[in-house]
């Protein structure tokens, strides 16, 4: 699957032809899904998993951890214009000439959002240019019928919800019918659709695994995938317990499903898919 | 002295325009434009971008307007604390439901337990399969207020008459219970006939409750929000010929959608075996506001196309087309999509593709090109505002276009 992801590089580049190594100054990115993030190193990533992952990279300092408001819709300067801020800084800063980003769930459409719109802001371009490609792990490309049960059906309890807090200008645009609007006509990447400027590799998490007896459930907390077991009822059978595979896998290539390449064959569950889980690390790790 | 060299310049790119000889393929409709009663914020990044991305190789392209179809097997109530601690009553009509209870409130004193929730079957007690907190459904990404719980209840055969105590409540506290029956037969469809509307066009809702696919009768009443989540007006939905139900809203004129979409929401109540089967649905759309629109006016000069926009609205505009080429079939292939964009003021001005010169060669494809698909985009309030399929021609570009010197 890997060796698909550099010839699609390579067609599209030619820089397979040179030794990449020698030529670039790779970085890693890593960008949250959903949530006003101060410090999503320890609160979202996990050092752990960052630190492994980042062992890929020939020189280990070039990495960042993006810290935006991703509570507001991608193409608010809080989100996409605070990505593009941070991102800019770093390549700016290390000298990157090779991004490989990570974003997990609704950070792969804030991603996606600078990717397809290049003129909202003239510091996209020079981002995209730098940008090998993203390794989106369960991104919701097509929104989650949990956002629909949240929003919809009672306009009252949508109204207090904001009030409340929470309920967010990001869940709301993550409902099913919202992303179908955008993806038709602001994003890049779904069937039928222009494709991204660089590839948008998806990881795809199939299934949640809560057994009190399978210390495999454990990964990630116990506590957090009770929850998805319940909230899986709301989506079909292929699903990480908050996204149906049909969104994971709605925008750009699949790189894998869970199940082919983590350790054991184990599933991912949405919690797990941003933690150091059954190998996934080591294989973000190896794609540097 | 200074319009002599106005004049030769003009002149010249005249000459140079004559190389590739530009039209609309259809003259784009004239819309009356909204006069500047919305301030956009023009922001920090307003600098003029063009993008060129390619579609080389891309498979076949699909411009869809279709409306989004939503399909729902879920309702909601809204019930009050007395209710609860009394027993509320959900009528079922499959094996399994899953039920989420939010209170709307965030200052109850006490979070409930589980061992409160009481649970019966057309009088039968049963017993939650699965049952979890506000935090472990949070923690799942499910945003809920702090106090909402969730279960799931299985071996219902064909459902019944499910009795939900949950006792405890201040009596006029007030509450969502929401249900979703996944493997139900009874499932509501809802649906837009566009997803994008031209401004002050009819946007035609379509409702339908079926049971094994067949549709059913239903009450069935709703009411369209704006963008900024205000309701706007009921809907009076009348039954069609497919035994679905239509409802029209005539002349929508556009609003920003920087806050959200339009949307329908509907309720709707059917009957099987004796009991209500309720369902609710939501959808999506948007409706061009005529901020701006295109004058008709192309030029070309140089690599570059230009084409002429009058602007009532101060705002930062994006035009986008894709281009095409002809194979050896003579059947059109995707070369580009074209993106540029600006800020403009109120009047006429034009933005500037930059043709992408060594993508047209790279393609090998042939003349007559076109650009399709344009659309105009006002990016500060995030709104469509004008669509023009059919496009632009492009006879030919001459080889002092194609040089990439």
């Amino acid at each position: 699957m890997k060796a698909n992801k550099w010839a699609l590089a390579c067609l599209s580049f030619l820089f397979c032809l040179l030794p990449l190594a020698a030529w670039s100054n790779t970085g890693v990115a890593f960008v949250h899904g959903t949530g006003h993030q101060t410090n999503a190193a320890s609160d979202y990533w996990k050092w752990d998993n960052i630190n492994s992952i980042r062992q890929g990279l020939p020189n280990q300092s070039n990495y960042t951890v993006i810290n935006c408001n991703f509570e507001k819709y991608m193409w608010d300067s809080a989100a996409a214009g605070c990505l593009a801020g941070q991102l800019t800084s770093f390549i700016n800063s290390k000298n990157i000439t090779d991004l490989v980003v990570i974003t997990h769930s609704n950070g792969g459409n804030v991603m996606r959002w600078i990717m397809s719109n290049p003129t909202y802001d003239s510091r996209y371009p020079n981002i995209i240019s730098k940008i090998r490609w993203v390794n989106a792990l369960a991104a919701s490309s097509k929104g989650t019928p949990l956002a629909n049960a949240v929003m919809q059906g009672n306009v009252f309890e949508a109204a207090l919800g904001w009030l409340l807090g929470y309920q967010s200008d990001a869940v709301r645009m993550q409902q099913t019918s919202w992303m179908d609007y955008y993806n038709n006509n602001y994003l890049l990447g779904t069937s039928g659709r222009p494709a991204l400027p660089k590839g948008f590799w998806n990881v795809v998490g199939t299934d949640v695994e809560t057994s009190i007896f399978d210390g495999d459930s454990y990964c990630g907390g116990y506590h957090l995938n009770v929850g998805l077991e319940i909230t899986q009822a709301w989506l079909s059978s292929c699903s990480d317990g908050f996204l149906e595979c049909s969104s994971q896998s709605g925008a750009g290539s699949v790189w894998f499903y869970d199940t082919s390449v983590m350790n054991g064959g184990e599933p991912l569950s949405h919690n797990q898919s941003r933690r150091k889980c059954f190998g996934l690390d080591t294989v973000l790790r190896n794609d540097l | 002295m200074k319009n002599m060299l106005k004049s030769t310049v003009f002149m010249l790119l005249m000459i140079n325009s004559l190389h590739a000889e530009v039209s609309w393929v259809v003259t784009p409709q004239s819309q009356t434009l909204v006069p500047a009663a919305v301030t956009a914020n023009k922001g920090s990044h307003q600098q003029a971008v063009s993008f060129n991305q390619s579609l080389l190789g891309q498979d076949e392209l699909l411009f869809q307007n279709q409306g989004y179809l939503a399909q729902s097997k879920q309702f909601w109530l809204d019930v009050n604390g007395a209710e609860l601690n009394k027993g509320v009553q959900l009528p079922l009509h499959s094996d399994s439901a899953v039920v989420r209870i939010s209170p709307l409130e965030a200052v109850n004193n006490k979070s409930w337990q589980p061992g409160q929730l009481s649970l019966t079957l057309n009088d039968r007690p049963i017993e939650p399969t699965v049952l979890a907190t506000a935090e472990q459904l949070k923690a799942a990404g499910m945003p809920l207020g702090n106090e909402a719980i969730g279960f799931k209840i299985q071996g219902l055969g064909d459902g019944g008459n499910l009795t939900m105590k949950l006792p405890g409540n201040a009596a006029d506290s007030g509450y969502i219970v929401h249900v979703l029956e996944p493997e139900s037969q009874h499932e509501l469809k809802l649906q837009t006939g566009q997803q994008q509307y031209a401004s002050g066009a009819d946007v035609v809702i379509e409702a339908n409750l079926t049971h094994q696919k067949q549709s059913v009768s239903a009450q069935v009443q709703g009411y369209v929000t704006r963008p900024n989540g205000e309701k706007l007006q009921d809907l009076a939905f009348q039954k069609n010929s497919e035994g679905g139900y239509q409802a029209v809203v005539a002349g929508l004129t556009g609003e920003p959608l920087l806050n959200g979409l339009w949307e329908v929401h509907i309720v709707t109540t059917g009957e099987h075996k004796g009991r209500p089967v309720l369902r609710d649905a939501s959808t999506a759309f948007a409706v061009h506001m005529p901020t701006a629109q295109f004058n008709g006016q192309l030029s070309h000069a140089a690599k570059k196309l230009s084409v002429g926009i009058e602007t009532a609205t101060p705002s930062r505009y994006e035009i986008s087309g894709v281009l095409m080429g002809l194979n050896k079939n003579l059947e059109k292939q995707p070369i580009a999509l074209m993106m540029s964009a600006k800020w403009l003021e109120v009047g006429v001005d034009a933005i500037q593709w930059d043709l992408p010169v060594e993508l047209i060669k790279q393609s090998g494809l042939s003349a007559p090109y076109s650009i399709e698909q344009v659309t105009l985009k006002n990016q500060s309030l995030m709104v469509p505002v004008q669509s023009v399929t059919q496009g632009i021609s492009i006879d030919a570009l001459d080889e002092s276009v194609l040089d990439q010197r």
